[in-house]
């Protein structure tokens, strides 16, 4: 799988939309097989993601992004996850094990204790309820 | 002031307000920060403060960074920020430093501003001032804006006057924007522009063979706009020979292409606009009266720009908005002295000219305001002088001062003749000329013989 991620001082960038370099990572179970970082420029959201799409990215791991670049990137069939903070290397290799749904990679506000009725229908958690309660969070 | 306190004076804030420690870290957050950001203040606490914020200025140009680094405040910067639901909110920040009671550095404070209301409100503000790219929110201009809408929604002909510059095309693109034939071709003719035999190839086409080189058909103005708008611009320019033809094709709505034996069906909404009198071109018999009367169903006026000064700052306003997007440039606006000279010009150019002032003003301008120094000679020229031929700006008493010093020097200081000709008293004009400490002309002296 092909996964992109913008990078700021070796973390997430906090906004997509402003963001100024991007990080593609092409995995092979679980390990990363290619690295490459662009720069990205100012563009309108098409255009930015059809530039990303162009890239070969499948799935996006990213901190804030506004509704309609959300909306460019997953019409050119990239899956985005977003509303994730924390070091760009720790959370790839989260995403390669499965394990991004933990509570210290989520930005303040999207993420929720598991079963509290006021989580935004926006966050990943609400529409990828994890399997199992970490422990930690209790 | 103990904590619940400061949280009750900053929760009593309508701006969103934080503050950071020296790490970046959120220490307070008030209610206005929640309900804009859509965080909650405990989430909010001890995080970093770019992954709160989200702005688009957190990973290139951080205003609280800047702050801290150079002490100064940062006043009303406007960004924008990604809030909780993905929204992207414009807002404008305002950072200072905190200190302890010691005076040491122990963070900054960064209180921000919900743009959107403000952005609500220009956009009402300007939909009220413009309709379809026209400007204006003189009493003319509103009146048009209101007739638009009912007149498009016909399909009636439209006769538009004005004098040249006035947008009489601006307005027939916005009645064919507004009517339901807009998902059709807008296709505008300068009938005055053309001789007779290339008008009419140019509005009805030809057929190929209709004459040497025509070697295959082509669709004139009428074909093109089928369905759409016709705008047959400066009508009253046309020759009598031509007004026939046109005329024809008005009342039976169908017309033969050059060379061409199959008349065609004209289905076009038809503006004819001009700035002549087509009433006095009628009584002086140079213009069809059955034409006249044929495209004169509905009439819009359009006013020139000296009865609607009062949009002068509008239209300058919306002209430096565009002309700083299409050249990529950062004039702040016009200076005083500069709209005070738009607004006393007579512009018999009207919005055209308006446009092109500006435009060669933008040429000389680098940023900042627009000064007299930048605009067009003709515009310049008059730099010391009003519209009376005096200098502007001037006192009465100067203007006095002026006046009787033109008239001493006129009759080589003779005091008699230059009261006559200024209609005063020769003692009136000797207590002036010393209370105005008006100097004394030399010419006489200086030519002729001295006086003792």
């Amino acid at each position: 799988v092909t996964v992109a991620i913008p990078i700021w001082q070796e973390r997430i960038s906090p906004v997509l939309d402003a963001a100024a370099r991007l990080l593609v990572v092409r995995q092979r179970r679980g390990a990363a097989v290619e690295r490459r970082e662009v720069t990205l420029g100012v563009l309108t959201p098409q255009t930015l993601a059809r530039s990303v799409a162009e890239l070969g990215v499948e799935a996006l791991l990213c901190g804030a992004v506004s509704e309609g670049l959300r909306r460019a990137l997953e019409s050119e069939g990239i899956r985005v996850v977003s509303d994730l903070c924390g070091e760009v290397e720790t959370v790839l290799r989260a995403f390669a094990r499965g394990r991004l749904h933990r509570e210290d990679f989520a930005m303040p506000g999207c993420w929720r204790r598991y079963g509290q009725p006021e989580v935004s229908s926006r966050c990943r958690t609400a529409r990828r309820p994890p399997k199992r309660r970490p422990a930690k969070a209790r | 002031m103990p904590q619940d306190l400061d949280d009750q004076l900053l929760d009593s804030v309508p701006d969103g307000v934080f503050t950071v420690d020296t790490e970046w870290r959120v220490t307070s957050f008030n209610r206005a920060a929640e309900h804009i950001t859509g965080i909650r203040r405990q989430d909010a606490l001890g995080r970093r403060c770019c992954e709160v914020f989200r702005a688009s200025i957190c990973e290139s140009a951080c205003a609280l960074k800047q702050t801290l680094a150079t002490r100064r405040p940062v006043v009303n910067k406007v960004v924008y920020i990604v809030n909780a639901a993905g929204q992207r909110i414009p807002i404008s920040i305002s950072t200072a430093v905190l200190r302890d009671a010691r005076g040491r550095l122990v963070g900054g404070v960064e209180s921000f501003r919900d743009l959107r209301l403000v952005e609500d409100l220009q956009r009402q503000a300007q939909a009220q001032e413009s309709f379809s790219n026209i400007i204006g929110r003189s009493a003319a201009m509103r009146k048009l804006f209101e007739m638009l809408p009912v007149v498009a929604g016909s399909d009636s002909t439209v006769l538009l006057t004005g004098a040249s510059g006035t947008g009489k095309e601006l307005v027939a693109r916005a009645l064919h924007e507004l009517s339901p034939r807009r998902a059709k071709r807008f296709v505008a003719v300068n009938c005055g522009a053309l001789p007779d035999t290339l008008l009419e190839s140019e509005l009805f086409g030809y057929a190929a063979g209709a004459f040497t080189d025509a070697r295959k058909d082509k669709p004139g103005r009428f074909a093109l706009a089928q369905g759409g708008t016709l705008l047959l611009d400066e009508i009253g320019d046309i020759s009598p020979a031509m007004q026939m033809r046109l005329l024809r094709v008005l009342q039976e709505r169908v017309y033969e292409p050059l060379g061409g034996v199959e008349p065609v069906q004209a289905d076009a909404r038809i503006v004819a606009a001009t700035n002549k009198d087509l009433r006095q071109l009628v009584r002086e018999g140079r213009f069809r009266e059955d034409l006249f009367y044929r495209i004169h169903v509905v009439r819009l006026e359009l006013p020139p720009l000296r009865d609607r000064r009062e949009d002068i700052p509008l239209l300058v306003e919306h002209f430096v908005t565009r002309f700083n997007r299409l050249q990529g440039k950062d004039v702040a606006g016009v200076s005083d002295a500069v709209l005070a000279r738009l607004m006393e010009h007579d512009f018999p150019g009207n919005v055209r000219e308006l446009e092109n002032v500006l435009e060669h003003a933008f040429v000389l301008c680098r940023g900042g305001l627009i000064e007299l120094a930048h605009l067009p000679a003709h515009l310049r020229s008059g730099e010391a002088a009003g519209p009376s031929g005096l200098p502007a700006g001037l006192t009465l008493a100067a203007m006095e001062k002026l006046l009787i010093c033109d008239a001493l020097r006129r009759h080589e200081g003779n005091h008699a003749a230059a009261a006559r000709e200024l209609g005063v008293n020769a003692s009136t004009l000797f207590r002036k000329v010393k209370r105005l400490g008006v100097a004394r002309p030399t010419a006489r002296r200086a030519e002729g013989r001295p006086r003792r």
